[in-house]
């Protein structure tokens, strides 16, 4: 059963998601730069059909921590 | 990605990736370096490679012309005057890629600036922004009237139809320099996937419609000629709109062809006897009533228009009607006529499919130019790029060492990946280190021409610790490219190293990201003396042969 958020993001970033983790972020990862930043907040908002504050993108520094600001913005089954 | 057709260019002056998207899913799509506007109509094929055979080029005026436009709202002399002038020089340069590089080129009309925190209720800046878009809108429609490989595609209008406020994104300006809602994006993409299509579609030149329920509510056969709807009330009404569009595409040159199952003079007698019916008989080029196959009459009023089932747009109610003509005529392009009958009279608006058909010379009208000033700047389009570079009055400040550039110098080593040479990364205090070593120089250069100031956008670091004047860095921000400032950069490099009675020693070390520069050396007549796969090194024996470009004035202290 496939994770909806390691998905998102492997198709975000054009990577298979068994090679992304919680610890997945810009640091590590050459293919999180800026411009996949943008469409990973255009997937996360078209798919969970919510709106990220500039402060939201700010903290989502790894998967981990996105999964953790959808739960607090209370999107389901994340 | 299957490459149908020559290979698009697309330059923007925001970040238009989700655009760039849409059109590479249907043809090859090269992108430009980011709001590098003017350097792509001077020299496309450099921008965009040799390749490209049609370009798109979206462009705000808030993005290209910000200095500008600050320096008119704050009330600096003379601004707004610059600000329309340099809107029509570029509009005049974008209008004349097309002629002067013989590849077509679709360009955007400037929406009405936004998010800039100018309330757009204000009609101090509303008003005059509002002439200058009407102005550069007009200007470019004009000029698309006599270029037939220039085509314009209304990105202004696109974003009043959407709604301003519904269109920007104020988080995705400041963050990614893209102003735009996703919303939004998709339908300019989806928008221009649709202009592209028209260069490349014949443009319909026969529309043929059903009767029943598509010119009028109702069956004529069943209901009777008084019975069928087509007036001023609701059903009715939307069907004379439609009867409307069809007029007008008829005035546009438009051959207009009916298809009914009907008795033979059912039709006739509704367009006879409704004195409401906005189409007439004589708008009719061409009836096939009767009981035989849609496609058959398709085909036979193709025939005796004499054109291409290509050319040929079918309307029609039934789901039936609309499987069968395009089963047996692929070619044709077959609308249905929504189920909602209040959109009826936007089905052909809506499809873009007329949308940009030329009228003949006697009909068409040319739209009034809006102009503060003088005549269109023909200059622009016989103006070589040697011209035009020389017209944008560039000035270069070099300065040496200067410890106040410290910041910005840190900043642009560590962040410049293409037009960088060597692409060494150095911490502040590294960097600072330079500055006060006696042994090297830290050049910084700021950039200023006719339509803005640039800041400090070319940093070079230079080694003289050894017995030749070694390049240690040499990068620019991509915002100045392709004006020649990298060559009077080396001219005052080169002229400190004859000075010194040292030969200049340039490196370049291949990255991903920097092949633009790979023969930067060799085009300034340097010679390659050594090299493998990390770094080719150049030598330049006569430094003062470097010359700045007749084009530019350095102040290099």
């Amino acid at each position: 059963m496939s994770d909806k958020l390691i998905a998102l993001f492997s198709e975000g970033l054009g990577l298979p998601g068994e090679s992304l983790s919680e610890e997945t972020s810009p640091a590590n990862t050459p293919e999180w730069d800026s411009l996949a930043a943008m469409n990973l907040v255009t997937l996360i908002e078209d798919t969970f059909d919510i709106r990220l504050k500039t402060k939201d993108i700010m903290r989502m520094q790894s998967i981990g921590i996105a999964r953790t600001v959808l739960q607090e913005k209370g999107v389901d089954g994340i | 990605m299957g490459s149908d057709g020559p290979v698009i260019g697309l330059a923007t002056s925001f970040t238009a990736d989700r655009v760039h998207a849409a059109l590479s899913e249907r043809w090859e799509t090269h992108e430009a370096d980011f709001n590098q506007i003017h350097a792509v109509c001077l020299d496309p094929v450099a921008a965009l490679g040799a390749e490209v055979g049609r370009l798109v080029l979206l462009w705000r005026i808030e993005d290209v012309f910000e200095q500008q436009l600050f320096d008119w709202r704050v009330g600096v002399d003379g601004a707004e005057r610059r600000l329309v002038e340099a809107v029509y020089e570029l509009v005049d340069l974008a209008a004349a890629v097309a002629s002067r590089h013989g590849i077509s080129v679709i360009v955007g009309t400037p929406p009405h600036p936004s998010g800039l925190g100018i309330d757009d209720a204000d009609p101090r800046w509303s008003l005059p922004l509002a002439r200058l878009v009407a102005g550069a809108r007009a200007r470019l429609v004009d000029a698309a009237a006599d270029e037939p490989a220039l085509s314009v595609i209304d990105h202004g209008r696109l974003v009043d139809r959407f709604g301003a406020e519904r269109a920007h994104d104020p988080r995705n300006q400041l963050l990614y320099r893209q102003p735009y809602t996703s919303g939004f994006v998709r339908n300019l993409a989806a928008e221009l996937v649709s202009a592209v299509d028209r260069l490349d579609a014949p443009p319909p030149k026969a529309i043929v419609v059903d009767a029943d329920n598509t010119l009028w509510g109702g069956v004529v056969g069943e209901d009777g000629v008084a019975g069928i709807a087509v007036g001023d009330s609701f059903p009715g009404s939307a069907f004379r709109r439609f009867q409307t569009v069809l007029r007008s595409l008829r005035h546009d040159g438009v051959l207009i062809g009916v298809a009914s199952k009907n008795e033979p003079n059912a039709v006739a007698e509704v367009f006879d006897e409704r004195a409401e019916m906005v189409l007439r008989s004589e708008d009719v080029a061409a009836w096939r009533v009767g009981w035989g196959p849609k496609s058959e009459s398709v085909r036979e009023i193709a025939a005796e228009f004499n054109i291409g089932l290509d050319a040929i747009v079918f309307v029609d109610d039934s789901p039936f009607e609309i499987e069968e003509v395009r089963a047996k005529l692929p070619e044709v392009r077959c609308l249905l006529v929504p189920e909602d009958i209040e959109d009826l009279p936007d089905l052909l608006a809506s499809t873009g499919l007329f949308r940009g058909i030329t009228a003949s010379d006697e009909d068409r009208n040319r739209t009034a130019m809006i102009q503060t000033e003088g005549t269109r700047r023909a200059a622009a389009e016989t103006m070589s790029h040697d011209e035009f570079l020389a017209s944008l009055d560039l000035r270069v400040s070099i300065r040496r060492d200067d410890p106040l550039d410290l910041a910005r110098v840190t900043q642009l080593i560590n962040k410049t990946n293409q037009f960088n040479l060597t692409t060494v990364r150095r911490t502040e205090a590294e960097v600072a280190a330079l500055f006060d070593s006696g042994d090297h120089t830290v050049y910084a250069a700021d950039v200023d021409d006719r339509f803005g100031s640039y800041g400090l956008v070319v940093v070079a670091i230079v080694d003289w610790s050894s017995d030749v004047g070694k390049i240690d860095s040499l990068l620019m921000s991509c915002r100045v490219l392709r004006r020649g400032i990298e060559t009077a950069m080396l001219a005052t490099i080169g002229d400190d190293a004859a000075r010194r009675g040292l030969v200049l020693r340039g490196e370049f070390r291949p990255t991903r990201k920097n092949p633009q520069v790979a023969d930067l050396y060799a085009e300034h007549g340097f010679e390659r003396v050594s090299g493998d796969d990390d770094a080719s090194r150049f030598d330049l024996s006569d430094p003062s042969a470097l010359a700045v470009p007749g084009h530019i004035v350095v102040n290099a202290g």
